[in-house]
């Protein structure tokens, strides 16, 4: 991710000094041009088809009135409550996009912004991007950035999270780098469930919304009213809270409990990982970690107290000398032990610490591992949902936390075969997409949480609004 | 021994009876938020020397905050009461400056009356808002240093922090620890065993978020549990976010431009915050310490011989990997600049040590090397990192897996660490003192420790501060002992910006003033 964020600095000068009007001179051999020279990633993705993709199937309309926040521009039906809007809420947030340039180059145009859904359209139908990132709500207008005086500051901004899947390098036996298999994704499965139960049950937190990265990862947009006004402090706390993974690869622990009973962070991830369909056992079945011969048994054996460290390599070394076991087996072997030591009176200090040693390895081998720079501060844009990722053709399509561990993300939609399926139906133009394999995600981001978020973020302001007349003259919430 | 504190703590806050009954508030020290600008007209001449008064605090604070100004997040109970130790040093220290600049009385039978000293706070705090508005650079540094003052003030009584939020108008709910639900205060002991015993307050998490980015708090449903002991976080957090949001407002205000034009204090002012900024880097620079700069030509030589381990280690990690990762990549070459080595050497030096072909080069690194020495882009030249910015492990992150960045000091285990030591030839003495040191939590002085390693009688002046401050001493320690001539004799230090070098607490303004315009601007890196 620092990569990116590298090369999203060095592009903003060329970008800018590139931006283009969209006076749409010829556009055909364009995207032409762009099409061949763009990488393609097998025949999923392509910048034709890509271009039918945002004309019927991308919910611009939707994505609008999330980002609007209430704030809805002049063409954007609402029902009325008469509440105060403001008319420039929607060109106070940057879009950016990349996208291929008439020569084949890839290039990333910062600072857009739009009055209307109807300019949002065009954009999207002149640009054509590969990506669309969204950034912060400044204090003013977007486009006059440099032009009024006085500072131009981020104001508001969704608490953003990004788990990439090459984090878990180290614990994953199955792929590396930028491939996922159904096996690992079982570690995403974890890291929604436990940061959908953190970000609620913890920091009271509802509207949240999941989506598949497109490739390796997921992102997660906390959209609550008091998340998006939160000052940078509180933001930070956040993402800070839920790193508990902090030791480095030179260290023997990568997380520490001082043997003591694992923080409640940690129990909510515990908890979490009990549930056998995606859990602690299932983990260990499809990485075999501690199965016989794996390099991780080491790793294990520096978590544990000495007594059960010398209990588990004579288990090893003597019981297990000619025969084979597997994690799971491994890790009965430790369980049985401890209860077995339990029953002595005696022991129950040495039991608890077992306890939560065998509680570290669990979390520093499934818990989630976020990218905490995205999640600090304003600065950090991120990938739209229901973009197209370029590699892999897929469509980024929201995951409902609870069914998480029934997604499958290479059964996700794919560019291509969304728009073979609008041309193989029935489809017009004119009246609006036809059926496809899309519907029933943007149905879920419609219904789940586009409608519950403008319904809470109501209450939220009428709330404010009520204490602040109540308690006048208080510098606090 | 966790027990034992808590009692303790508990009896401090009931207001024992052993002790004079220490009053709910404290004597001759002004606690304030300065929510309130007061109405009082002055003489220039006070107005100034005020100012000056609490820029010598602020900055006595910054020092006395800056010695290993790292992870004090200790977790075990030596280390706990340790902390705590550590925590009153230190604000009996800032006490001290406070007292003696003439912003808290100690003695109330002294020369110094109360109202004068609280006159002193307010206007001065007044003033330097007007002076440290100007960047959110500067504000940081303003707020972060009052925001110890704040809390130094409040001191380790909680009925005193506990009366000022009543003043303050600020009410939580609190309970007993008997009141607690069970399962709430199972996790609470489970996150602060120390704390038990003790009335917890029901704080909205945004308020204690400090605490909860360490999860120091139990959270439920956006509820943090605080104790009493810590509500002066509470109000230190409160208290940074309002100062924070009042200099932006003055930032953006057009008065700030009539303050500085005026003819009776409006340079003071502008000079006033030129004299802040901590250890400049440009202090220990090769030019400002007449030592050898680092070249392509002789760095094979000087790394081994006057590199910190933190750098020495990058160097190692290019070499077998012909690669570094970003985070790695910013460190080193924000050194190397600082070591003094160019734009155009730096540029040609990574271009042949990295494998990458010469234009992937110039597209992905060539521009963020220009971006450092402020060629492009704001063109403004990045100071390097300080050892507690590599160590804070927030921009920086701490290292993971493949990275070569950090410091080996703090991000290392025991194990790890003494190969480390024991492959750069320290004796095995010193590896054992500086594993004891950094068990410590005392990362900076392991550093100092190495640096006496291997440079035997040396003062190690200024080492486990900057890593640049750690090369530039090397060098001069070894080029005094080749008598190369290249070391010049110091002449009486950097052109130091300190304000107290100018003389005893009663300096006059105009002097001061001068002092100030004459200081060199810092560009510093304050965290
Ligand atoms: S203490 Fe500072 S100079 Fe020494 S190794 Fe650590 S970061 Fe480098
Ligand atoms: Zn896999």
């Amino acid at each position: 991710m620092d990569e990116s964020a590298e090369s999203r600095k060095r592009t903003h000068d060329e970008a800018n000094a590139k931006q283009e009007k969209p006076n749409g001179a010829n556009l055909r051999p364009a995207a032409a041009a762009a099409a061949a020279a763009a990488p393609s990633g097998g025949k999923e993705f392509d910048l034709d088809l890509l271009r039918i993709y945002y004309a019927l199937l991308f919910p611009s309309e939707d994505i609008i009135k999330w980002l609007c926040c209430r704030h809805d521009p002049p063409d954007v039906r609402r029902v009325t409550t008469g509440e105060k809007i403001d008319p420039h809420f929607l060109a106070k947030r940057e879009f950016s996009f990349t996208k291929y340039t008439d020569s084949g180059d890839e290039i990333y145009i910062r600072w857009q912004c739009y009055r209307k859904l109807e300019s949002f359209r065009n954009a999207l139908k002149f640009h054509n991007p590969v990506k669309i990132d969204i950034g912060a709500i400044y204090n003013r207008e977007v486009d006059r950035k440099d032009s009024a005086t006085g500072s131009f500051e981020p104001q508001q901004k969704e608490l953003v999270f990004d788990i990439d899947m090459t984090d878990y390098d180290d614990v994953r036996s199955c792929c590396r780098e930028a491939n996922i298999c159904l096996k690992c994704w079982n570690f995403m499965t974890v890291a929604v469930k436990v940061l959908d139960r953190l970000l609620r049950d913890d920091f009271d937190f509802h509207n949240l919304l999941f989506v598949y990265s497109g490739r390796r990862g997921i992102h997660c947009w906390v959209c609550d009213e008091r998340a998006r006004t939160m000052p940078r402090e509180s933001r930070d706390a956040v993402p800070d809270y839920i790193s508990i993974i902090t030791g480095t690869d030179k260290m023997a622990k990568r997380v520490n409990f001082y043997k003591r009973d694992p923080p409640p962070i940690a129990k909510v991830a515990l908890q979490v990982l009990e549930d056998d369909r995606w859990g602690w056992r299932k983990l260990m079945q499809q990485q075999k970690w501690f199965d016989k011969g794996s390099t991780h048994i080491d790793k294990l054996l520096q978590y544990l107290p000495t007594e059960l460290h010398k209990e588990l390599q004579r288990w090893i070394t003597e019981d297990k000398k000619y025969s084979r076991f597997t994690s799971v087996e491994l890790w009965q072997f430790l369980r049985d032990t401890v209860d077995k030591w339990g029953k002595v009176p005696r022991n129950e200090a040495l039991k608890r610490q077992c306890l939560s040693a065998m509680s570290e390895v669990k979390v520093a081998y499934a818990f989630p591992r976020l990218d905490i720079n995205v999640s600090k501060g304003f600065n950090h844009l991120l990938k739209a949902p229901f973009c197209v990722h370029p590699k892999t053709g897929r469509v980024c399509v929201p995951i409902d936390p609870e069914k998480a561990h029934l997604f499958d993300p290479t059964a996700v939609p794919t560019l291509r075969s969304l728009v073979d399926e609008v041309d193989s139906g029935e489809s017009d133009a004119k009246m609006g997409p036809s059926k496809t394999s899309l519907d029933p995600y943007v149905d879920f981001f419609r219904t789940q949480f586009l409608s519950p978020l403008l319904k809470d973020t109501l209450e939220t302001r009428m709330k404010i609004a009520r204490k602040k007349s109540e308690l006048t003259g208080d510098l606090s919430y | 021994m966790q027990a034992n504190r808590g009692k303790a703590s508990a009896a401090a806050a009931a207001g024992s009876a052993a002790q004079p009954a220490p009053p709910p508030v404290r004597k001759g020290v002004f606690i304030s938020l300065y929510r309130e600008f007061p109405d009082i007209t002055l003489p220039v001449r006070d107005f100034k020397d005020y100012a000056i008064a609490r820029l010598k605090v602020l900055k006595d604070i910054e020092r006395i905050y800056s010695l290993d100004a790292t992870d004090l997040d200790a977790s075990d109970d030596a280390d706990m009461s340790n902390y705590g130790q550590m925590v009153r040093q230190r604000e009996d220290k800032v006490m001290k400056s406070l007292y003696e600049h003439g912003l808290a009385v100690e003695d109330p039978n002294g020369p110094l009356s109360t109202e004068r000293a609280k006159e002193c706070d307010e206007h001065s705090h007044f003033t330097l808002r007007l002076a440290f508005c100007e960047s959110s650079e500067k504000q940081n540094w303003f707020v972060s240093q009052e925001v110890h003052m704040l809390k130094a003030k409040l001191g380790s009584s909680s009925a005193v922090t506990a009366n000022f939020l009543l003043r303050e108008g600020i009410r939580y709910h609190s309970m007993e620890w008997n009141d607690i639900p069970d399962g709430l205060r199972l996790d609470i002991y489970d996150v602060s065993p120390g704390k038990k015993d003790q009335r917890f307050y029901q704080v909205p998490w945004e308020a204690a978020a400090s605490l909860v980015a360490r999860r120091k708090v139990v959270l439920r449903r956006g509820v943090a549990f605080v104790a009493e002991e810590d509500l002066k976080t509470i109000i230190a957090n409160r208290y940074r976010q309002f100062l924070l949001a009042q200099l932006k407002c003055l930032q953006n205000s057009r008065h700030i431009v009539e303050v500085h034009n005026d003819p009776r204090f409006g340079s003071f002012v502008k000079n006033l915050k030129n004299i802040y900024l901590g250890p400049d880097p440009s202090a220990f620079s090769p030019e400002e310490q007449h030592v050898e700069r680092l070249t392509p030509h002789n760095i094979d030589k000087v790394v081994p011989r006057s590199f910190p381990p933190c750098m020495r280690r990058l160097m190692e990690g290019l070499r077998s990997e012909r690669h570094l990762k970003h985070w790695g990549r910013l460190q080193i070459w924000l050194f190397l600049k600082g070591a003094g080595m160019s734009m155009e050497e730096e540029l040609s030096y990574f271009k042949q040590n990295m494998t990458l072909k010469a234009t992937a080069f110039d597209k992905e690194h060539a521009y963020h090397i220009k971006h450092i020495y402020g060629k492009v882009g704001h063109m403004k030249s990045k100071p390097p990192y300080g050892c507690a910015k590599l160590m804070s492990g927030d921009a920086p992150p701490n290292p993971g897996p493949g990275d070569y960045h950090g410091c080996p000091f703090k991000h290392f285990d025991p194990g790890p660490l003494s190969q480390l030591m024991r492959r750069y030839n320290v004796p095995d003495g010193s590896t054992k003192k500086i594993l004891d040191l950094v068990k410590g939590h005392h990362y900076q002085l392991g550093c100092v420790e190495y640096f006496r390693a291997t440079h035997p009688d040396s003062a190690a002046d200024g080492v486990g501060n900057h890593p640049n401050a750690f090369y530039t001493e090397s060098c001069k320690y070894w080029g005094a002992k080749s008598g190369d001539g290249k070391v010049k004799k110091e002449e009486g230090g950097p052109a130091d910006m300190d304000v107290d070098q100018e003389g005893a607490s009663s300096s006059s303004a105009p002097a001061a003033a001068a002092a100030a315009a004459s200081a060199a601007p810092a560009g510093g890196d304050t965290h």
